[in-house]
């Protein structure tokens, strides 16, 4: 009898897991966002407009707002880190009229921010664009992530928007596209064009990477006490064929041997090329008597589907 | 006049001698007359401006005679400090006056006051008090 009741928990948990395995499973292939437009006061609360976007892991989205006096831009970038959580890195800009100059020309305030918050499907991301009004009502832009369980054969569809509810008057757009965020950066620096060290990296999109550059063997050994640093980001993705484009902007140091701050060899580098293609950069302020370069090459880490 | 003693025999009429000057003037008023016909017109012109002021003050005798002294010419005593202080107000209110008439400043509308609610119909812009923009995490809202 107690052989019997072990056997049926056992069984039972054994189900449980598996079920939990492909919900996970199911629920990592798409997500949806419902964007809704909210008026709020103390005691009343009224749906304005709302769109739902729906498309696979690491769709972006912008919603922009725009009254007479007043624009908002907001750009939303989406990864999912794991399969209940959610990175999102969001970039606001705003512009509001203020006044006008003495020579009648109009004078604007303007605001940029960056917030990036990692979330669950049990949170909300609440945008107050024109921030609070004690007392008065308050429009709340509420984002709502779902994760989506869909079968295989729909996963790679392309993602979708449905304006559920509009707003009469348009003053609020949304749009939202695939494009790749996972890439490989790998870097190499050269002397009189052979390969003296290198380093490699996975990196997000519009996020900052470092890579140490490590000697090759054999080679180059007064880069193994003080080897070369790239900080790169990879801040550009256009579509394009016969092959999309990808820009980065990148700053290139040297290790200092007392823990010191690294030394700069080129700051403020940046170029835009074919994915996949080399970026090559000339590095003068290492010994003049060889000629350096520091070469690129990103590529994504993400499979092409449909969708991009 | 040659005696230099106008100046003493002034002084002794005012009563700004000490005893032993008086006496030693006294005593040259004895031998000089230059000095006495001096003594003479002295006394006779502070007769006069005595009977002037008696005059005056016969006519309007409510008004002290310091009180005659015309505006325009009038001195007031200032302590130094107080002097400065008030000098530095005036100019920190000359430079306030400058900036504020200034043409940068001047003319600048604004913030503009929003516009009144019915005129704003269904815009989203009657939600604008001008406050800033806020993004947050919040728990998701139960329906």
């Amino acid at each position: 009898m107690k052989k019997l009741l072990v056997l049926i928990v056992a069984l039972i948990a054994a189900l449980a897991q598996t079920d939990a395995r492909r919900a996970a499973a199911g629920s990592e292939n798409r997500v949806r966002f419902r964007v809704a437009a909210v008026s709020e006061s103390a005691d009343a609360r009224a749906l304005l407009a709302q769109t739902t976007i729906e498309g696979p892991p690491g769709t972006d989205f912008n919603l922009d707002l725009q009254t007479a006096g007043f624009k908002l831009q907001t750009r939303f970038l989406t990864d999912l880190v794991a399969p209940d959580r959610l990175k999102i890195r969001a970039a606001l800009d705003t512009r509001r009229l203020y006044g006008r100059s003495p020579a009648g020309l109009p004078l604007f305030e303007e605001d940029s921010q960056k917030q990036a918050f990692e979330l669950g499907f049990e949170q909300t991301i609440v945008l107050l664009p024109f921030g609070r009004s004690d007392g008065a009502e308050t429009l709340r832009i509420e984002i709502t992530p779902e994760a989506l369980a869909v079968p295989k054969e729909e996963a790679d569809r392309p993602l979708s928007i449905a304006f559920d509810k509009p707003l009469p008057n348009g003053e609020i757009t949304i749009a939202a596209a695939k494009i790749p965020h996972r890439y490989r950066i790998e870097a190499v620096l050269t002397e009189n064009g052979a390969e003296i060290a290198r380093g490699k990296a996975d990196s997000l999109f519009e996020e900052e990477t470092e890579i140490e550059l490590r000697p090759v063997a054999g080679t180059a050994p007064e880069f193994a006490d003080r080897p070369l640093l790239a900080r790169v980001n990879v801040d550009q993705f256009i579509r394009s064929r016969p092959a999309d484009l990808v820009g980065i902007d990148f700053g290139l140091f040297r290790k200092s041997t007392a823990g010191g701050a690294p030394e700069p060899l080129i700051q403020k580098g940046a170029g835009i090329n074919l994915l996949g293609g080399e970026f090559k950069y000339s590095v003068d302020r290492l010994p003049a008597d060889k000629n350096y370069e520091i070469r690129f090459r990103i590529v994504s880490n993400e499979p092409e589907t449909e969708n991009q | 006049m040659d005696c230099n003693f106008a100046v003493k025999v002034s002084m002794l009429l005012d009563g700004e001698l000490s005893p032993g000057e008086s006496a030693g003037v006294r005593k040259h008023l004895a031998e000089c007359t230059e000095c006495r016909e001096l003594e003479r017109d002295f006394l006779f012109f502070r007769e006069r401006i005595r009977d002037d002021f008696a005059a005056d003050a016969a006519v309007s005798p409510a008004l002290p005679a310091a009180r005659r002294v015309p505006l325009w010419k009038r001195k007031i005593a200032v302590p130094v400090p107080l002097a400065a202080l008030a000098l530095l107000l005036a100019a920190g209110f000359g430079v306030f006056l400058l900036i504020a008439r200034s043409p940068r400043n001047a003319d600048i509308s604004g913030p503009l006051a929003p516009p009144p609610a019915e005129s704003r119909g269904d815009s989203l812009a009657r939600f604008d008090h001008g406050g800033r923009t806020e993004i947050f995490i919040a728990p998701k809202e139960s329906k």
